[in-house]
């Protein structure tokens, strides 16, 4: 352990530049990968909150003969469908009142021979909203419910619901590929950065192989390095994030509009700190791995002639 | 100790850098590898530090064969035999204790153990007090000592040497020569190849001497 430290003092002491320019790069990709997890992952988290208030409206024909129960039990006997509450025309047009009392209490109807709204069942699916996915079964259902024998119709907020959905999972794939894109990049900054540690050393490796280090023992160092750069540069993009995050939850929660969602907001947990920054350092030490291997193969000192 | 049987070497070009080599040094010799520059002595060197392997025959070295050598093995086969070479081959940015004591810290002994033995090494080749210098702060002969220490911290069999005088005055050659000759009075094998006549005239030991890769002596 000694000896990798002060191995990588010496990669500091030889290359203080490189150095501080593969760490600030590094930090910089990582903060911007650590702000695509932050993103999707409040996004979901607002999804999951927001999800259990979806659900499907069933409009009931206006047919005297209609046995409300037994639909209501052939509904509930679905699969997805968690509750299902019936809810008749008188209520319905109550309800309607109440909203229309607050915004144009003018237009009130208390006429209750002449209500014009249907009977209806207010149903709420097992599943939440998250994704495409989750709309598509959504939209099964609801076609197979609009499909039973006296519903007239079924809502459930289609249109918005289909753009919500789908900007869910866009955000989803789109942060996995550019998290992809970054890591991999991640692995080639960190494998320039090792490879000029390694010319520089190009002599003590052959020094090395002549005394009778293994591969390992010399390999060792310069994975250890990218190691540390890894878990380094990602607490270093984890902590510029969550600045940044701070922030603009700060601002959020000044909107009037949207103070809600910042309380929603969080950061990681602990545990997702450590997997992150444990996540850069073994994508430092693959990096400088696949650079090592390539170049460390026992003979590297063969290549010198005396 | 050092056996070689119809070894050829050829590089590309092609270059028959050496050609049918056949000869055996026993456990506690003493010989010099004589010949004319670019008559193939750094390629047989080469060889049996296991650097480079036959185009064909074979070279066991300790009793092992370099043919067989993979880059596993490579590494505890030098653990049995030390390596001199004319550029010397000091790391730059290690004092000369941490030089001499690199074939044991690679073996992984005990700082205590290493301390010892690199402290006793030195103090016979009169360099202790110059032990936490680094090789730019002393003359060639003594970092050529310096080499030859850590050639034999690990106590190994066979002790090889390639142009080890070099780079250095004739006086402080002969000192090397002094020794490398009292190395071989304690029982290791040396094996040391120069092209400088004059070095080995002065000591009755067996001398091999190469021409065009070919062996055209052995005063065996
Ligand atoms: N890596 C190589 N590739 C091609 N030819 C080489 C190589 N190494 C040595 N030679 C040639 O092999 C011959 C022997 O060289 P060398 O063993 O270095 O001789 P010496 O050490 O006796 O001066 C020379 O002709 C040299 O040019
Ligand atoms: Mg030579």
């Amino acid at each position: 352990m000694k000896n990798l430290m002060s191995s990588y003092a010496r990669t500091w002491a030889q290359h203080t530049g490189i150095q501080f320019a593969t760490l600030s790069i590094l930090s910089a990709t990582l903060t911007v990968v650590a702000i695509v997890f932050v993103t999707s992952f409040n996004v979901n988290r607002i999804m999951t909150q927001w999800g259990t208030d979806i659900k499907l409206t069933a409009y009931l024909e206006d047919d005297k003969d209609l046995d409300f129960a037994l639909l209501e039990k052939k509904i509930q006997g679905m699969d997805s469908v968690k509750a299902v509450e019936f809810v008749g025309k008188e209520r319905a047009l109550q309800i309607f009142n109440n909203q229309l009392k607050d915004i144009t209490p003018e237009f009130l109807n208390e006429d209750l021979d002449a209500n014009p709204l249907p009977n209806s069942f207010e149903i709420t699916l097992k599943e939440q909203i998250k994704n495409s996915e989750s709309y598509e079964v959504l939209t099964k259902q609801a076609s197979l419910i609009s499909g039973f024998e006296g519903i007239e119709d079924v809502s459930y907020g289609q249109s918005w619901l289909k753009n919500y959905s789908a900007f869910v999972s866009g955000v989803t794939t789109s942060g996995v590929v550019v998290i992809l894109i970054l890591l991999v990049g991640s692995l080639f900054i960190i494998g320039n950065s090792i490879r000029s540690s390694i010319s520089s050393r190009k002599e003590e490796i052959e020094i090395l192989e002549l005394v009778g280090a293994t591969r390992f023992s010399i390999r060792l160092p310069f994975v250890f390095e990218g190691f540390v750069t890894g878990a380094l540069t990602s607490a270093i993009g984890l902590f510029i994030c969550f600045f940044l995050f701070s922030w603009a939850k700060a601002i959020i929660s000044q909107s009037a509009v949207l103070a809600r969602l910042s309380e929603t907001m969080q950061f990681f947990d602990y545990s997702f700190i450590f997997l992150f920054v444990l996540g850069g350092a073994l994508i430092g030490g693959l990096g400088s791995f696949l650079t090592v291997r390539g170049i460390n193969d026992g003979w590297s000192a063969s290549q010198g002639a005396n | 100790m050092i056996q070689f049987s119809h070894v050829y070497k050829t590089y590309l070009g092609p270059v028959h850098a050496l050609r049918n080599i056949e000869f055996e040094i026993d456990k506690g010799e003493f010989v010099f590898l004589t010949g004319p520059s670019g008559a193939g002595k750094t390629t047989l060197f080469r060889m049996i530090s296991a650097y480079d392997k036959p185009s064909s025959g074979v070279v066991r070295v300790s009793g092992s064969s370099i043919d067989e050598l993979n880059a596993n093995t490579v590494a505890y086969f030098r653990r049995k035999i030390g390596v001199v070479f004319q550029d010397f081959k000091l790391l730059k940015d290690r004092t000369l204790a941490e030089n001499v004591a690199l074939p044991l810290t690679v073996k992984g002994h005990p700082q205590e153990l290493i301390d010892q033995k690199v402290n006793e090494l030195l103090d016979q080749l009169g360099l202790s007090h110059r032990k936490y210098q680094y090789p730019a702060q002393i003359s060639g002969g003594e970092q050529q000592r310096v080499a030859i220490a850590r050639a034999l911290i690990h106590q190994p069999g066979v002790l090889i040497a390639d142009e080890p005088t070099g780079n250095l005055d004739p006086q402080l050659s002969e000192e090397i020569m002094d020794l490398l000759e009292s190395v071989n009075a304690q029982g290791t094998t040396v094996f040391v190849a120069t092209h400088d006549h004059e070095l080995v005239r002065r000591r009755a030991k067996r001398v091999i001497e190469l021409a065009g890769g070919q062996i055209v002596r052995d005063s065996r």
